[in-house]
């Protein structure tokens, strides 16, 4: 499985989000780091085939982004979304099943088995409208994952959770990355220090570093700091 | 084989737990690869139209038959002055996933934002369109215009509010679009209602091939409309 990204360009007016873009992600996890403005969402909008390129192509194993063949096992978590005042967890997961093309009993089982594993089982039957924000992004980490997807798209995941929760959420992305591919956008080093099997670093729309972070490079944090103050 | 010594092998060997069992259903060829139907995402989201859209139709339905139940002379305009607020409630649910930025994440599923809102438009048209049938069918009863004539006087206020209100949310953006929806739809019920009153000349069947000319172009444009919005309803959003 590959998810290939062949010189890809987005402009927006007159700036550059994304300038002539090329990598390729392989089953793991893949840090993508970049300061605000770097051009991190729009590049993880255009793998999504939510936002199309000026230029260039994206696909998994020949697949086109806008294929719904990819979409269906698509996982995305953007950095900000919201939910319909009248849904509860539960129902949000449960929507969400549907758009994903679940049926009703696997969308149930699926939606008690991933508010379990992000913690919300008790506030299932509760309006989103009365969660910390904390809770809305376990949710939105929940619905990322609510097809067993084998590209998991998550932008500054861990925005909102707290440090015990940003640890149980690293040990359950580096369990998904062991097999699928998993791109995780963050300005925060310490994300994906130990989890990322693969970095890229943004800077201006471009590609300023990629590859693997090895210990005799020094500590990434450090080097991130120096490239981006 | 003898039902006791069954039982005690039962008991002695336990089952083994499925070994690679999510591997084993991965490696089965998925239906949900092949293409949806239209069918699948209008079933998948009819239970998921906000109950607001289905109890403002069925009231501006039992409106409407209050009016053609008192017989007056004017019932084919009272009704059509209504039907703006049918169209209104498509165009309010069609916005909602950008009302609530929620369309991003339902780009991202398998049934594409563009095939959610479609399927939704089409599940709350079709209902709208049985309504304004109904009552072309009712208000045909009183024998006071030709059947065109009367569907032309009870559909081009609904389709002029649906024409201007899919233009509006195609080129405006931010919260205010259902206002501005809000706002059209309630102009031209009032100008309707206004003009029943006065009884303007314009609603004299002498002018009938106009009404019945604006509801063709508006049913053409309308589709057009309806497209373009289809269209650039992904892009537009993160654009």
């Amino acid at each position: 499985m590959e998810l290939k990204v062949d010189r890809v360009t987005k402009q927006y007016k007159n700036k550059i989000a994304v300038d002539r873009l090329s990598f390729c992600l392989t089953p793991g996890i893949t840090g993508l780091l970049g300061a605000n403005g770097a051009g991190k969402t729009t590049m993880l909008r255009m793998i999504c085939g939510i936002l199309t390129p000026d230029s260039g192509e994206i696909s998994l194993d020949g697949i086109s982004v806008k294929d719904e063949r990819y979409r269906n096992i698509l996982g995305y978590l953007p950095q900000d979304f919201g939910y319909y005042p009248e849904f509860t967890g539960a129902d949000f997961l449960l929507y969400l099943s549907a758009l994903k093309g679940l049926d009703k009993p696997a969308a149930k089982q699926r939606t008690e088995e991933l508010l379990d594993m992000v913690g919300l089982s008790d506030a299932a039957k509760k309006k989103i409208k009365n969660y910390s924000g904390g809770m809305k992004q376990r949710l939105g980490i929940a619905q990322a994952l609510l097809n067993k997807p084998k590209v998991l798209i998550l932008d500054e995941p861990t925005a909102g959770l707290d440090p015990k929760e940003r640890v149980r959420f690293r040990e359950l992305i580096a369990d998904i990355g062991k097999e699928n591919i998993v791109l995780l956008s963050t300005h925060i080093v310490s994300d994906i220090e130990h989890i990322a099997d693969f970095i890229l670093m943004m800077r201006e729309g471009r590609i300023i570093r990629q590859g693997i972070w090895e210990e005799k490079n020094g500590n990434l944090e450090d080097f991130y700091m120096k490239e981006f103050s | 084989m003898d039902k006791e010594l069954k039982m005690a092998i039962c008991r002695a060997y336990e089952a083994p737990l499925p070994g690679r069992k999510e591997e084993f259903l991965q490696k089965i060829p998925q239906n949900s690869m092949q293409k949806s139907s239209l069918y699948e995402i209008i079933c998948s989201q009819i239970g998921y139209i906000h109950k607001g859209a289905w109890f403002s139709a069925t009231a501006i339905f039992g409106a409407i038959l209050y009016f053609l139940s008192q017989q007056e002379p004017n019932t084919v305009f009272l009704c059509s002055a209504l039907t703006p607020f049918l169209a209104l409630g498509v165009l309010i649910e069609s916005g909602r996933s950008q009302r609530y930025n929620m369309a991003e994440l339902e780009s991202a599923t398998k049934y594409s934002l563009r095939s959610t809102i479609f399927s939704k438009m089409l599940i709350l048209g079709i209902f709208d369109l049985i309504v304004l049938l109904l009552i072309i069918s009712l208000t045909q009863l009183q024998k006071r215009y030709g059947l065109l004539l009367t569907a032309a006087y009870i559909l081009l206020p609904y389709l002029l509010t649906m024409w201007l209100g899919l233009m509006i949310e195609r080129t405006s953006f931010g919260r205010e679009i259902p206002y501005s929806v809000m706002g059209i739809s309630t102009l031209i019920s009032v100008l309707m209602f206004i003009s029943t009153g006065t009884n303007i000349i314009i609603l004299k069947p002498d002018y009938g091939i106009w009404w019945e000319f604006g509801t063709f172009i508006l049913i053409a444009e309308i589709i057009l409309s309806g497209q373009k919005r289809m269209d650039q309803l992904e892009e537009s959003i993160w654009n």
